[in-house]
């Protein structure tokens, strides 16, 4: 097992500076919350802090499951029915986000505005 | 947040033990540290090593797994593998069972972390073989870097230099949900390998259909001069 040999190794030396660089805790998040109720968000336009993190709470009062998904914001998750799921998010310039459900996209639409 | 410092502080201490050893490399999938809930699916992957000077094996291997989440963070996933040498037919010849478990909730984090646990048992030599996996994942803007550190560890039957230290990593741009340009490297003792990808997302209904495709070039005489690498995963 060639232990020294591969400390010196420069590749493997930069990812453990890349890992180690990147493990900084951060503060609290401000928490918002959604509801999906009849397959429809609630509220369907959330406004939150730009350049901030944020953390959602999406409850699930249907009985079915539901996905909360959202290229714009690179996240996306199963919710089950009478259920809920955290999702974090940001921090995000200025403008707005669309999500939707992806069990249900013709009806569970929304929008975060960050400013 | 004293409990995340050290877990961040236990996981970054588990990174510098697995940077430390040395062996081999391959070319495969690369993950991420997330577990979708509540998720099935089926993959089949590949690699396809190309004609080349080198004195590499031109060995085609091909994986078909099954994947399924346990619970909100930890997902199991079980495979038969096969490899093709040239000129002869293909074997499955290798079964392989995994967990994979996130650590940390996406984006709460500076960064996003999870852990990978592979058992390997080769039917043809025979041997069996363990990785484990430590699964580091940030976001920049609109791209994404993930980087996989594996320790793998052949313990049957016994061999000289057990340990082999992994590495592989991609780099992704979102630039649409159908059609992400990246580059991916691969590194360890046998295996340097670079090169351009382009990962996507089909939406079919409740369903998801993710696909995966790369053009790796091999850096040192070692690793086949041209690879190419393809996954398809049907999600429901």
């Amino acid at each position: 097992m060639s232990w020294q040999g591969s400390v010196r190794h420069p590749v493997v030396l930069a990812f453990v500076a890349v890992l180690m660089m990147t493990t900084t805790c951060i503060a609290a998040a401000p928490q918002f919350e959604i509801v999906i109720r009849d397959h429809l968000f609630s509220p369907d336009q959330l406004t939150v802090p730009a350049n901030q993190r944020v953390k959602l709470v999406v409850h699930n009062e249907d009985a079915t499951p539901e996905e909360f998904e959202s290229y714009a914001l690179n996240r996306e998750k199963v919710i089950v029915g009478n259920g809920s799921g955290t999702i974090f998010i940001g921090p995000l310039k200025p403008g707005e986000y669309e999500f939707f459900g992806e069990f249900n996209n013709a009806t569970a639409r929304g929008v975060i505005r960050a400013e | 947040m004293p409990g995340i410092s050290r877990a961040h502080a236990a996981i970054v201490a588990l990174s510098g033990v697995l940077a430390a050893t040395s062996a081999r490399a391959e070319i495969g999938r690369v993950y991420h540290p997330y577990v979708e809930p509540h998720r099935s699916a089926i993959e089949l992957r590949g690699l396809l090593p190309l004609e080349s000077e080198r004195e590499t094996a031109n060995i085609q291997q091909f994986q078909l797994g099954y994947e399924r989440s346990i619970s909100d963070r930890v997902g199991v996933e079980a495979y038969i593998a096969g490899h093709k040498p040239d000129d002869e037919s293909l074997a499955f010849d290798a079964v392989e069972l995994e967990t994979r478990w996130q650590i940390t909730e996406q984006g709460e984090y500076a960064s996003d972390w999870g852990m990978l646990l592979e058992v390997e048992r080769n039917t043809d030599i025979p041997e069996w073989a363990i990785t484990a996996w430590v699964l580091w994942e940030k976001e920049f803007g609109r791209s994404s870097l993930a980087i996989n550190t594996g320790l793998n560890y052949e313990f049957d039957p016994p061999v000289d230099d057990p340990l082999e230290f992994k590495l592989r990593s991609q780099w992704r741009y979102r630039l649409s949900r159908v059609f992400e340009p990246a580059i991916e490297f691969y590194y360890d003792a046998s295996t340097t390998g670079l090169g351009p990808a382009a990962v996507g997302d089909i939406a079919l209904g409740k369903r998801k259909l993710h696909w995966e495709l790369a053009f790796i070039a091999g850096l040192r005489q070692r690793t086949p001069a041209h690879n190419i690498r393809f996954m398809v995963e049907f999600e429901f």
